[in-house]
């Protein structure tokens, strides 16, 4: 019996390998393979994704790919000696990560009704902090064609330094914040300076 | 398997002998271009010498006597005791043309072509000049070691022992060891193309292995210093000295041989002659010499870390140097003598060379005279050793501190359990107190009861189960008999038994697991001092680069400056060491240009023309204590003084003791040189010598500095980076943590002791310390604050970091244990006064505490009033939860704790008045039904006391009816919230009765 499959089977396999190779490769790696080239298209746009967020009522994106992690407010533990808008730090997993209060860094209104809630922890090159938020309010996909990425047109000039343009979904904007400008503008100075540099 | 990968060895270097024969050709021919081209000479006699340190470690002896004499040919020339004449270059052309033909017969036969070799050797022994101007007795020798070179190999192979420093090996062994000491790179009979790679492979482990050498020659050559003082006859003691440098320079230079670092093994060979001489035949030994010593050291230390940085007149200086001590009549004998160590053709060495010699060239019993070199014991650690990345060793400390931080948490959990165990004892015994009340009170009447009733439930068992009153003949006191109300009885009674051996197991079991963590703990941290002391390496690592930094700085400045060093034993993580180099080396270049006075200056003061310049390292507790001090100057503090005016400090220098004069010395860019040299005065030093050692985690201060006495440098760094003992101590009911080292003392402050109304200093003993509140420093004011009144004995710490003292205010010790320590992440690289933070098992955040840091005069400026009040305002609300539901109290809690506010819960009113007295919070959130005493008697409890009329309460409850509602307000009660509720409602609430001073 089964040397009557055998035969068969082997013909079966060398049809549909004869079936694969006439058919244009997915990925094909054929430069002007036009299939090719809409689906790298459409990864490339499916790779912006950012995350939705509220501050003091403002709505706010970041990129995803700057967010390790989105979270509840953990423990937090002060430490002296920083810049009020340092909150402390907390221990996220084993790692010591420092928590900045977006609120105060950005001199948004600290309105009692909305304590931060949410944690994102942002991440670019080697500096990890993470920022609180009031509310994450979820994921934005740029490879809908109803949003699109526009020109600054920034009305909120407090905010202009860290956000250099606007997202437009379903008829609502979304400032779109500059982590890497944000991370670098958040250094802590390193220890204080002598006394001949306090003179002068 | 021996011969097969001796085989594959000489194959390789035959190899290698053919890519070198071009090159003696060029040579050659240079030279006959132009006979006064000292490269083209040099060159070549650096390829003859490779190839017969080459051909002898290979045992192919034939090759390695010819180059050897082609070499001496080469040598006479260089002393110009030859003249390069057509016969020399015939000769050599005909040493070349048989090399070529050998290194064919050999690749192509396997064997050496033995005739081919004799012809090359006659041929050199027919340079006419040569004969008449040369009247040693090199021929014999070659004679001989043409006609017994095979049987000679073990002789010419018992140099290659020296090489590999192993020497009680029969012979007959040799090749599997040589294999595996000396060459590490090279896999016997591997005959791998990929040279360049292996070159590589080979270079590293050179350079390693060097390293290695080069320390232990710096250790021979300090005793060496110490001993030789002035000039002395040589004794025993010495040549065992020199023969260990001797031994370190051959090793490095065979090493270098091999791996064709010509330069290298050039030098080390023209630095050996110096030593043998020394060794064998030198009566005196003088400072001079020891110094010269040190200078070729140096220079083949040199030689092997900057290769291209190599000051060839300095170098030919000192190789003209050993001339002149070896003397011309002995140079050639010396060159001789070092050169059949190489070649291995040890019968002319027995030939020629005193007995003294022997021991290091061949392994004969035979010199008596002098104990077995070879047998020396080498340095501890170098037997048994593997070279791990250090990458790896620094992920399993990672993962013991990991250990320790998941082990902590397991002890929180054990804590818990052993908890639970007690609750469940009591409730047992609770359970059995019922049984037996119940027993006592109602099973006795249940009997009486059945006596004259007989029917409903105590339908006695006996009469159900027989069907008929069978026993009522006897009487009740006669024959118990039992009711199901008694049997449920009875199965209490036994449940409660159970429980109870229930209860007991699991105590057992706990106690059990409590032995084994402690088991566990013990081995654990055991294991980690274990993982620490793997990177653990002596100060000797570091020894010898500062000995070269002493003497290059003193020559540079021309004075005598030596250096003593103590407690080259001490270890610490090699990283620390690394680090510790450079400030090191800058404290000594400092003491020598600052601190040592020039020769003269000396002599007038009536100091000892030498500096002396001492480096101690001791342990102390688990910190590493340097001591630096030089017997110089010391600092001039009017100079100081005066130099801080001009750079603008705006102190009251007059005023300043000169402790603080002394520090001022690590401000960036402070010098009282007024010239640059390239040693120092660019004012740049002191102060990146203190940055790189607080990097470290250590202190640096001035400890002592007398006017002419000389200055002394105190550096402190701790034993391991990662971990240490602390103490946690809780200020405003927040957890930090201290290094136990600083802390001297913990006491109670008398209020006599405090000095001023402030209380701002105290005395302790004899001393008086400023005293810090950290409550007033530390930032967050916390729950505590409102009612925080400085008591009446304030808990201090007494802390000395060495150069901070103080006392410090805390709340309350917490414990001592030993914490893990951690940065602050990638943000928050530095924090002022805090040295990292600490993990505990339940995953909250310590901050470590550094006291120095945080009181120094450099600190942030005082907090304002502004400021603390800004932090009351922005401090998180304190809840407390009342409510005896435990999902009511987690519900609420998690609502609360999302607002960043601290919560803490009670199950019933008298717990809640039990935590109320160490304790306000800014609200209470109370519930109305619940065991013990309930909402409305723990409201009036509450409002009866003063402190806690105006507290703001909330009854969270289910019961809506008007009642309620009146009896509670009625009693005080602030907010009223019906279950289920709206969270942002109930938020606001809290918020509005809290004055809204939530962030």
């Amino acid at each position: 019996m089964s040397n009557q499959i055998s035969p068969e089977l082997d013909v079966l396999i060398d049809e549909i390998d004869q079936q694969i190779e006439s058919c244009p490769h997915p990925y094909g790696a054929e430069d002007g393979n036009p299939l090719y080239a809409g689906a790298l298209e459409q990864a490339k746009r499916r790779g912006r994704q950012y995350i939705r967020f509220y501050l003091s009522g403002m709505a706010l994106a970041l990129p995803l790919a700057n967010a390790l992690q989105i979270g509840y407010t953990p423990d937090v533990t002060t430490l002296p000696n920083l810049p009020r808008w340092v909150l402390g730090v907390c221990n996220i997993r084993g790692e010591i990560i420092s928590l900045v209060d977006l609120k105060y860094f950005l001199n948004l209104e600290h309105r009692v009704s909305s304590a931060p809630a949410n944690l994102i922890i942002l991440h670019h090159q080697n500096i990890t902090t993470g920022i609180m938020v009031d509310k994450i309010a979820g994921i934005l996909f740029d490879d809908d064609p109803d949003n699109e990425i526009q020109e600054r047109d920034v009305k909120e000039e407090r905010l202009s330094e860290y956000v250099q343009s606007v997202l437009v979904s379903d008829g609502q904007i979304f400032h779109l914040l500059d982590v890497k400008r944000l991370l670098s503008s958040i250094q802590i100075p390193g220890r204080s300076k002598t006394c001949i540099e306090n003179a002068s | 398997m021996l011969e097969s990968s001796g085989n594959s060895i000489k194959k390789d270097f035959v190899n290698e002998l053919k890519d070198y024969i071009p090159s003696l050709k060029r040579n050659i021919d240079d030279l006959k271009t132009n006979p006064s081209h000292k490269e083209a000479l040099r060159e070549l006699h650096r390829l003859v010498h490779t190839i017969k340190g080459a051909a002898s470690l290979v045992k192919i002896d034939g090759l390695s006597s010819l180059a050897a004499q082609m070499e001496n040919v080469l040598e006479e020339v260089i002393g110009n005791r030859l003249t390069l004449d057509d016969d020399v270059f015939s000769a050599m052309s005909c040493v070349i043309e048989h090399l070529d033909a050998c290194v064919n017969g050999f690749l192509a036969e396997g064997i050496e072509d033995r005739q081919a070799v004799n012809d090359a050797l006659a041929a050199l022994e027919r340079i006419p000049s040569r004969t008449s101007s040369d009247a040693d007795d090199h021929r014999p020798v070659n004679l001989l070691s043409l006609t017994e070179s095979s049987d000679l190999s073990d002789l010419g192979l018992s140099s290659c022992d020296i090489v590999i420093n192993e020497d009680d090996l029969p012979t007959d062994d040799f090749w599997v060891d040589e294999d595996a000491l000396c060459d590490p790179g090279i896999p016997p009979g591997d005959e791998s193309e990929d040279i360049d790679l292996m070159q590589q492979e080979l270079l590293d482990g050179f350079y390693l292995e060097a390293d290695e050498h080069f320390q232990d020659l710096g250790n021979a050559l300090n005793q060496l210093e110490v001993q030789v003082a002035a000039p002395t006859a040589i004794t025993s003691e010495h040549k065992e000295l020199l023969r260990q440098i001797r031994r370190s320079v051959h090793t490095i230079k065979g090493a270098a041989a091999v791996i064709k670092l010509e330069a290298i093994a050039a030098w080390g060979h023209a630095f050996e002659d110096l030593l043998d001489w020394l060794y064998e035949q030198a009566g005196d030994i003088t400072p001079a010499i020891i110094q010269l010593i040190a200078d070729a050291a140096d220079m083949l230390e040199h030689h092997v870390t900057s290769p291209h940085q190599v000051d060839q007149d300095k170098a030919d200086a000192i190789k003209a140097e050993f001339k002149r001590i070896i003397g011309p009549g002995s140079g050639v004998a010396a060159t001789a003598d070092s050169d059949d160590e190489d070649s291995g053709y040890g019968t002319a060495v027995e030939l020629q060379i005193p007995p003294a010699v022997q021991p290091d060239v061949s392994t004969a019993g035979a010199a008596a005279d002098i104990p077995d070199t070879h047998q020396a014991p080498m340095p501890t650690g170098r037997a048994k050793s593997l070279r791990v990345d250090i990458d790896k060793v620094e992920a399993l400390v990672n993962l013991a501190s990991e250990l320790i931080i998941a082990l902590s948490a397991f002890d929180q959990r054990m804590d818990g359990f052993g908890g639970i165990i007690g609750e469940l004892d009591r409730s047992r015994l609770r359970l059995k107190d019922t049984a037996r009340d119940l027993e006592v009170g109602y099973e006795v009447k249940a009997i009486q009861h059945l006596g004259s009733h007989q029917s409903g439930l105590q339908t006695p068992l006996t009469a159900t189960s027989d069907g008929s009153g069978a026993f009522e003949d006897f009487d009740l006191l006669e024959l118990d008999r039992y009711s199901e109300f008694n049997l449920i009885i009875r199965s209490l009674n036994e449940t409660a038994v159970d429980v109870g051996t229930i209860n007991t197991q699991l105590s057992d079991i706990h106690s059990g697991f409590e032995s084994y963590l402690n088991r566990l703990r013990i081995l654990l941290s055991e294991l980690q001092e274990k993982v620490m002391r793997v990177r653990m390496t002596p100060m000797s690592m570091i020894t010898n680069r500062l000995r070269r930094t002493v003497r290059e700085t003193a020559a540079q400045l021309g004075k005598t400056v030596h250096l003593v060093v103590k407690g080259d034993e001490i270890e610490l993580d090699k990283m620390v060491w690394e680090k510790l180099a450079d400030p090191l080396m800058h404290l000594l270049r400092n003491a020598i240009d600052h601190g040592i006075e020039p020769a003269m200056t000396r002599q007038a003061r009536g100091k000892p023309v030498e500096g002396a310049i001492h480096l101690k390292a001791a342990y102390q507790g688990n910190q590493v204590i340097l001591h630096v001090s030089d017997d110089g100057a010391g600092l001039d503090y009017e100079l100081i003084g005066r130099t801080a005016k001009a750079a603008g400090f705006k102190c009251d220098l007059d005023t300043l003791s000169e402790d603080k004069l002394a520090d001022m010395i690590f401000y960036p860019g402070f010098s009282t040189r007024r010239d640059i040299s390239a040693v120092s005065g660019r004012g740049i030093g002191l102060d990146v010598v203190k940055e790189n050692i607080t990097a470290l985690k250590g202190t640096v201060n001035v400890e002592k500095s007398a006017k002419e006495a000389g200055t002394t440098f105190r550096i402190r760094i701790p034993l391991t980076l990662a971990v240490m003992r602390a103490l946690l101590f809780t200020v405003n009911d927040r957890l930090f943590a201290a290094a136990l080292n600083d802390i001297k003392e913990i006491l109670r402050v008398p209020s006599k002791a405090l000095m001023d109304k402030q209380g701002k200093a105290v005395k302790i003993g004899e001393r008086v310390l400023p005293l810090h509140y950290l409550t007033d420093i530390l930032t967050g004011p916390g729950p505590t604050h409102k009612r925080k009144i400085t008591p009446m004995h304030p808990l201090a710490l007494v802390i000395d970091t060495g150069t901070w003292q103080g006392a410090v205010v805390i709340d309350s010790m917490f414990s001592q244990r030993e914490i893990v320590i951690k940065d602050l992440g990638s943000h928050l690289h530095h924090v002022q006064g805090i040295a990292g933070a600490t993990v505990m098992g339940d995953g909250k955040v310590v901050p470590i505490v550094n006291f120095e840091e945080l009181f120094s005069s450099e600190s942030a400026p005082p907090r304002t009033a502004e400021r603390v009040q800004l932090d009351e305002l922005n401090r998180p609300l304190e809840i407390m939860v009342v409510d005896d539901s435990v999902s009511v109290r987690t519900v609420v809690s998690r609502l609360m704790q999302r607002q960043g506010w601290g919560v803490q819960i009670a199950k019933d009113g008298v717990e809640a008045l039990e935590q109320l007295q160490g304790y306000r919070p800014d609200l209470i959130v109370l519930d109305i039904e619940m065991p013990r005493m309930n909402g409305y008697e723990f409201m009036s409890a509450l409002r009866s006391q003063e402190n806690f009329k105006d507290l703001p309460v909330i009854m969270l409850t289910s019961r809506a009816a008007k009642k309620h509602r009146v009896k509670a307000r009625n009693l005080g009660v602030n907010g009223f919230v019906v279950k289920p509720y709206e969270d942002e409602e109930f938020l606001a609430l809290v918020k509005r009765l809290t004055g809204g001073s939530a962030n």
